[in-house]
């Protein structure tokens, strides 16, 4: 049998039953069963090597080779000052920092009735209940290796519930911090969104941090009828940081799921989604940014599943590659038989600014409807000369053209955010990326 | 009087083909030339060479710009010394802003000719002034660049950029083609308005309608790379009564 795992030891999984005492819920029976369960799958998963159709662009085996630990002790100062410069200082917010709540960061005082967020060491005891489904959710995932290690390590993340009806104006802000500075450490946040049935919300996160460290975040969002979320998330994590990030989404009829991606840091990332629509409908769209250089490595793995008919789905990512760096887009969207009438579109273009800038996209379409409109593309290209000239010619410094054409085509997936401050959030972001080209 | 622009013995290839073998041209300030001739004659090029554009090297003879060598310089750095080329076909960039584009090329021109940079009120209030001489319209000035523009709103829009850089060499490469009458005439009143003592032109055209409004001092005509004939206007109404076929070159 060939062989479809990288082994790894990490102190951290060999500590499980030291670490597991501290993690949230620790002494709830079923939680405990739950992870050692995880524990016992991650053994025999291992984590996936790039004989996984899934996993054939991006190589784990850096990350398999670091001595990841379970976090201790608080955070640095030098963190915990930028994290309270990031992002709105007036949102409601929660910071989890290396795996838990920092309290004296947060602030959900203005929090709207209606919505509730907890960090998962509290939701566990107040929505025991919901979180019991939710746990067993997650279990029932067919998922790998990483899943599993999530699922055994649980850590802090935020519980966003939106009661049925309630619309929940302000974006939510939730900063997760990394911090590396002792060793490499391993981070296992897990995200809960409950929204009910035509409830509303937004919400933003932020990860970033120092040193080596891993975060391996599960978001498990659940979203009732016609309810309507935009989620925002930031990828701004140390350079020497590794983020493998899976989002599970679950719609029912008349949902609409707004995302957005800015992926910007860590030395390998990877965003996989996977959005169920279980009812006619349903809007599942989103857009994404990512922007490389040095040896960076980012991949982008959705699966979109249209189980119902008339639903639409909408992706679209633009990538800008410079040095080395690496961009995969791997895009499924399946059309089960009886979901006629769909519309899904799917679109990544790559920006490859050096000769030695890779990206591997491969789209998908698993179609077994046959009244249904699926369209995908995929290009890769560099700036276009006659651009680049024309702006030269007026004046523009090469380096100042180069910087508007790379705005501009960014600009086409920055252009689906419909909040125009988190738009400039990002525009601004993107600037800063464009600013260190120049230094 | 010291020309603006002195070619002398220009030889130039585009990508390694030889296309102009020998041009010799003075432009004084405050003249207009035009140059005609017919497709493949090396017109272009020409244009491109002056503006500096890649792959258009220059193997032999040179360029003198205001007592410059103009073929040292990178394009950018001409267009903020005073050349100015208005493309045959200007390019669309989808995503830059028309005003972030002609803001960001104004004051890279003022900043370099050590003026002031306008600010966003001073700089939107010169645009209205000079869009409105052009029959342009805010949302169009706004737009990405020359996106959705008919060829008409293209070429009149490269009027509205000469019009805020105020060159001192403006080249127009076939600035006529693609217009109907009326916008041929918004554009050659944009043209006239510019013409001034200390400016140089270069109108490149292959018909002689556009000098009917826009009127020459000199017109040569460039065949097979080189100019192998000069005159004033009555040469451009010569041609276009004979075509080029009378000049008997091997371009023609």
């Amino acid at each position: 049998m060939t062989k479809r795992q990288i082994t790894a030891d990490f102190p951290f999984v060999d500590a499980f039953d030291a670490v597991q005492a501290n993690l949230p819920g620790a002494p709830l029976d079923w939680l405990q069963t739950a992870r050692r369960d995880a524990l016992a799958r991650f053994r025999d998963q291992a984590l996936p090597n790039r004989r996984v159709e899934a996993w054939k662009y991006t190589d784990l085996g850096a990350l398999a080779k670091t001595d990841f630990a379970a976090p201790e002790g608080p955070i640095s100062d030098a963190l915990t000052a930028r994290i309270a410069k990031t992002g709105d200082p007036d949102a409601i917010r929660l910071v989890i920092a290396n795996g838990r709540l920092d309290s004296t960061l947060s602030n959900t005082a203005d929090l709207p009735a209606g919505a509730h967020l907890l960090p998962m060491s509290v939701a566990l005891g107040s929505h025991a209940d919901l979180l019991q489904d939710h746990v067993a959710r997650v279990t029932a995932l067919d998922g790998d290796g990483l899943l599993a290690l999530n699922a055994a390590f649980m850590m802090d993340g935020y519980v966003l519930i939106v009661d049925d009806a309630a619309t929940i104006e302000p974006t939510i802000e939730v900063v997760f911090a990394g911090d590396g500075g002792q060793g490499p450490v391993a981070l296992h946040p897990r995200n809960v969104i409950v929204m009910g049935q035509g409830s509303t919300a937004a919400i933003i996160e932020t990860h970033l941090g120092d040193g080596v460290y891993w975060t391996n975040p599960l978001t498990d969002v659940v979203m009732g009828e016609d309810a309507n979320l935009r989620r925002y998330k930031v990828q701004q994590d140390a350079p020497a940081a590794f983020h493998l990030a899976h989002d599970q989404v679950s719609l029912a009829t008349g949902a609409h799921y707004q995302g957005f991606l800015g992926a910007f840091g860590a030395k390998l990332a990877r965003q996989s989604m996977t959005a169920g629509i279980n009812g006619s409908g349903v809007a599942f769209d989103v857009a994404g940014a990512y922007l490389l250089r040095d040896a960076q490595h980012n991949d982008i793995t959705t699966v979109v599943d249209h189980a119902a008919a008339g639903s639409t789905s909408k992706q679209i990512f633009k990538g800008v590659l410079d040095d080395a760096a690496r961009g995969v887009f791997q895009g499924k969207v399946a059309v089960h038989k009886d979901a006629q009438k769909t519309d899904a579109h799917q679109l990544n273009n790559a920006l490859l600014l050096s000769d030695k800038a890779e990206i591997d996209a491969k789209p998908e379409l698993e179609i077994y409807a046959d009244d249904v409109k699926c369209a995908h593309g995929a290009t890769a290209g560099d700036l276009d000369e006659n651009e680049l000239f024309y702006l030269q010619a007026r004046g523009i410094d090469a380096a100042d053209a180069r910087r508007l054409l790379v705005s501009a085509f960014v600009k086409a997936a920055l252009d689906e955010i419909d909040r125009a401050p988190i738009r400039a959030r990002f525009e601004s972001l993107v600037d800063t990326w464009l600013d260190r080209a120049d230094g | 009087m010291a020309p603006i622009l002195e070619i002398k013995n220009l030889h130039a290839t585009v990508d390694g083909k030889s296309v102009l073998n020998g041009i010799d041209l003075a432009i004084n300030p405050g003249e207009v030339h035009a140059i005609m001739g017919p497709n493949g004659s090396g017109k272009s090029t020409l244009s491109y060479v002056l503006a500096g554009r890649n792959g258009y090297q220059v193997t032999e003879g040179s360029i003198t710009y205001n007592g410059a060598d103009l073929t040292e310089m990178e394009p950018e750095i001409r267009a903020r010394e005073g050349v100015f080329l208005a493309f045959q076909y200007p390019v669309e960039i989808p995503g830059v802003a028309g005003t972030t584009f002609l803001k960001t090329a104004y004051n890279a021109v003022r900043k370099h000719r050590g003026e002031k940079e306008l600010d966003a009120m001073q700089f939107l209030k010169l645009v209205r002034a000079k869009q409105a001489e052009l029959d342009m319209t805010d949302d169009m000035v706004r737009r990405p660049v020359n996106v959705g523009f008919s060829g008409g709103e293209k070429k009149r829009y490269e009027m509205l950029q000469m019009a805020m850089l105020e060159p001192s060499l403006a080249i127009l490469d076939e600035t006529d083609s693609g217009l109907d009458i009326d916008a041929l005439k918004t554009v050659a009143d944009g043209i006239n308005a510019l013409r001034s003592p200390d400016r140089a032109m270069l109108m490149i055209t292959h018909y002689q309608r556009l000098l009917g409004y826009v009127v020459p001092d000199f017109v040569h005509v460039l065949a097979g790379g080189k100019i192998v004939r000069s005159g004033d206007k009555s040469l451009a109404l010569e041609l276009e009564k004979e075509g080029y076929a009378v000049l008997g070159t091997e371009a023609a």
